[in-house]
Formats: C-alpha cells, sequence, structure tokens
C-alpha cells in the first residue's frame, strides 16, 4: 500500500512572526524529500508541525486519510530525529533504545541491538548517554528513528557530527530505507546530502516553501 | 534522599539536641513545631519549608526535563500523552513520600542518641498525617513548577513557585489568634480562622489542627479549633488533583518547542 502525506496550506506564527506560511505539499511512499534553507528558515519547525508534534493555526496535514491532531495526534508510524533533542542522559544507548521502543513494544531487544549495530555503535557499550561523543550522539538518535521501521522517517540534519565513515554509512541506510518504501524528509545544509539522496528538494525561505530543481541543488 | 536525611540531622542538632523528656509524638509534631502565629514563628514555618522548597526546585523540573529532551522521541510514538504524564506523576509522587519518610524517620533516629526520647500514644496517626499531608503538598509543589516550565520556561517556574510559597507563609500572620481582654486569653477570629484552613502551608503545621483521637489532640490542638487533620488530607488531596488536571493540559496541549522555538 502506498502512504501519502498531504500538507494542505499550513501556517504558524509565534511570537507574532510568521514561522510557516500557507504550506502545501504531497509526498509518497519510497521517495526521499530534501528541504533545504538557512538557520531559521522554518525546516525544523515543518517536521514539527508535520509530524503532529506541533499544532498549526490553520491548513491541514493528513496522513492517507487520518487528519493529524484531530483522528491522531501524530503521525501513527514515525521515525524522527530533531536538533537538540536528547535522550536519558544516565542511560546506556541500549537501555535508551529499550525505553522508547517499550512505548509501542513492536521489536524485540535483539531487534534494538541490531539498529544500534547498524548505525555503527556497540549495543554492549557501558557508557552512559552522557558520555557519548556528538557523533555518537547522532548516530544513536537515527538508531532510535530507524529501529521500529516506520512508514515515516524525518531527519534533520541526519548527518552533523559525524565522520566520512558514518555520513556514508547513514546515507546508505537512508537508501534502503527508501527502497522499503518509507517516505523520508530530510532538511540538511549539506548540499552532498540533498544532492546524493533526495528524489524531490524544497527550499525554504521565511517559512514559505518553493520546488527546487535537483540540478540546482547538485552543482 | 541525602538532603532530607541531612536536613532532619541537622535540624536536630541544632534545635533539640540535648533537650530531655521528649515523645514520640511530640517530635512528630514539632515538625511543623509552631504553637502561635507572629513574625518569629513564621521565619520557623519558613526553615521548616525550606528542605521542601529544596524538593520541589530539584523534582520541579522532573517532568518538564523529559518532556523537553526526550519527549520528541517518546510523544512521536505515543498516541495518549496523558497515560505518559500519568506514569510520571506517579513517579513523583513516590518520591515526595519517599522524600518525607526519611525526614520523620531520619529525625527520630538521631534524636534517641541525642535525646531522651519515649514513645507515646497517637504517635503511629501523627505521623501518618504528617507524611501523608506534606507528601500530598510537595508532590503537588513540584507538579506546580513543571507545569508553570512547561508553559513559561523553568526559570520563571521556579521564581513563582517560591513566590507563592514565601507569600502563603507571609499571609498566615493574618491567621494569628488575638488577645481577648474578657476571656483573658488568646482568640482566633472567624476571618483568622477561615484564612487558616485555606492557607496551603497552615494546613502544613500539625499543632494548629484538632484530631477525634484525644492522645494526639493534647499534642496539637494548640489553638483549641476545630481543625481536623483530615481536612488538611482531603486539602492537599484536592490540591494534588487540581495539578494534576494542570499539568496534564499543559503536556496534552503545548506544543513541543524545545529549548529554542526558532532553531532550524
Amino acid at each position: 500500500m502506498k502512504n501519502t502525506i498531504t500538507v494542505d496550506g499550513i501556517s504558524k506564527k509565534i511570537r507574532n512572526r510568521t514561522i510557516l506560511d500557507n504550506i502545501s505539499l504531497t509526498m509518497e511512499s519510497g521517495n526521499i524529500y530534501g528541504f533545504v534553507g538557512h538557520n531559521g528558515s522554518g525546516k525544523t519547525m515543518l517536521f514539527r508541525a508535520i509530524s503532529g508534534l506541533m499544532s498549526v493555526d490553520s491548513g491541514s496535514i493528513r496522513y492517507n486519510d487520518l487528519e493529524i491532531r484531530k483522528d491522531v495526534p501524530v503521525i501513527p508510524s514515525l521515525g524522527m530525529t530533531l536538533e537538540n533533542a536528547g535522550m536519558y542522559s544516565d542511560f546506556t544507548g541500549f537501555k535508551n533504545l529499550k525505553i522508547l521502543a517499550g512505548i509501542k513494544g513492536n521489536i524485540d531487544d535483539e531487534q534494538i541491538r541490531a539498529a544500534i549495530k547498524r548505525v555503527g555503535l556497540d549495543p554492549d557499550d557501558k557508557r552512559t548517554f552522557r558520555k557519548y561523543s556528538l557523533g555518537m550522539k547522532q548516530r544513536l538518535a537515527l538508531a532510535q528513528a530507524f529501529m521500529e521501521s516506520p512508514d515515516v522517517l524525518m531527519l534533520d540534519e541526519p548527518t552533523n557530527a559525524l565522520d566520512a565513515e558514518g555520513i556514508e554509512q547513514i546515507r546508505n541506510i537512508i537508501l534502503e530505507e527508501k527502497q522499503r518504501g518509507a517516505i523520508v524528509l530530510i532538511a540538511s545544509h549539506n548540499k552532498e546530502d540533498i544532492g546524493l539522496l533526495t528524489d524531490y528538494v524544497y527550499s525554504i525561505s521565511d517559512g514559505q516553501v518553493s520546488p527546487e530543481r535537483k540540478d540546482k541543488t547538485d552543482e | 534522599m541525602l538532603i532530607a536525611a541531612g536536613w532532619a540531622i541537622m535540624g536536630n542538632l541544632f534545635t533539640r539536641a540535648g533537650l530531655t523528656d521528649m515523645t514520640t509524638s511530640i517530635v512528630i509534631s514539632a515538625y511543623g513545631y509552631i504553637e502561635k502565629i507572629d513574625r518569629t514563628t513564621l521565619t520557623a514555618i519558613f526553615v521548616n519549608l525550606l528542605p521542601y522548597m529544596v524538593f520541589s526546585i530539584i523534582y520541579g523540573l522532573y517532568i518538564y526535563k523529559e518532556y523537553c529532551n526526550v519527549g520528541v522521541y517518546v510523544f512521536s510514538r505515543m498516541t495518549n500523552r496523558k497515560s505518559w504524564c500519568m506514569r510520571k506523576i506517579g513517579e513523583l509522587y513516590l518520591f515526595s513520600f519517599v522524600y518525607t519518610v526519611i525526614i520523620i524517620v531520619v529525625s527520630l533516629v538521631t534524636l534517641v542518641f541525642t535525646n531522651k526520647i519515649q514513645y507515646s500514644d497517637g504517635t503511629i496517626r501523627l505521623a501518618f498525617f504528617y507524611i501523608v499531608n506534606t507528601s500530598l503538598f510537595i508532590c503537588a509543589s513540584a507538579l506546580l513548577v513543571n507545569a508553570l516550565a512547561i508553559m513559561f520556561g523553568s526559570q520563571t517556574a521556579v521564581i513563582i513557585s517560591m513566590a507563592i510559597q514565601i507569600i502563603c507563609t507571609g499571609l498566615l500572620i493574618f491567621s494569628a489568634p488575638e488577645w481577648d481582654e474578657v476571656l483573658m486569653t488568646y482568640v482566633m477570629s472567624r476571618r483568622a480562622e477561615i484564612l487558616l484552613k485555606i492557607n496551603p502551608i497552615g494546613n502544613l503545621v500539625l499543632n494548629w489542627h484538632s484530631d477525634c483521637s484525644e492522645p494526639v489532640n493534647q499534642v496539637i490542638n494548640c489553638f483549641g479549633i476545630n481543625y481536623p487533620l483530615w481536612s488538611s488530607t482531603v486539602y492537599m488531596l484536592a490540591l494534588l488533583i487540581i495539578m494534576t488536571a494542570v499539568i496534564n493540559t499543559a503536556v496534552k496541549h503545548r506544543d513541543i518547542i524545545i529549548s529554542n522555538p526558532e532553531e532550524g
């Protein structure tokens, strides 16, 4: 079955500043959508709104025939990473993912371990999240997004803080997720990521979204 | 928990060490050991409140921190934020209960070594009301900080919550009994009694209450008014229910905006 996200004329103001301005988009399974824009352009806010984590002032977001924040509070099968979001600092990576996986309870310990290995981390690492490097934190955040094989992936700057090997590894996983049939949304400053990974590119500026020609970002 | 134990030990060493002929009931009631209302006793009430204020600062960000930090990953998987919130409130009440128990137990144990203590009737009943009323209060105040932090940010939340507790302590001055020239004793007016009963801090001071158990009533009830201990339990429970509703509303309706709503 093909899943579809339909964003219809959403707008959001925070403290009288327009963050999202009448945005309409349609996104389908098996595609990667890239969102580019400078800091403060509204990329992260758009992800928060589409996921259902943030309300919008007008417009609607639908996932198949479900209206987000009306029929369901968030997209039902969603894996996401957001900049600045943290984890339980006093727990190991495995314990963190086990707690999060326990919310839905649809994967077991072995699948959690596999998700951690997939992003290049050691599931038996006894260090707490607090002691992780920036790159390790980023990998763990990505592992929690991928681990339940969600239908929708929203990845905010997925290759930030990663070394060259890590970037390659994560790019491959993102492409595998696309092959699996997930709708993948990526916000990135990294033009190489956008150029290599995405099928459609949107530029965000002052809360407005406009389609961008793929070859333009490849330059 | 170390703070609770440390506070109980220090409090005993500085205020009660060496005092003789203490009963266990007096030790427990003495945690709100105020027998009158004036500026000096208000200071004592404030000092007694300090360990609980520390609790509400530490645990006041317990739900908020998780909400802001890992909240994105939790709520992106969760269709019902209320169940998460109720579980966190349950954990918070458990911490409040243990914190209060530690203060009372450590206090009694230390006084066994420094003072001559005798067990007295009514100790268990008094300890029960002290632990239940105080733990409900500190859980409610920690929830208030959490709810305010989610709505306005952590600094504002701590300031508002502390200000409320300090103002409520100060307002107790209007509940002071007045000297009656005819009866030649201090008498509490109806207005002062009502102000006392609606003040959350007033509801914490065991000595101002009455009780149907005579051994307990003899230790407390210094104002001679009808102010049953259980009425404060109901009051604190109502406070906790209101705070539970407030934080549930805040968690349900407040957008997940991590530290800086403008980034990205």
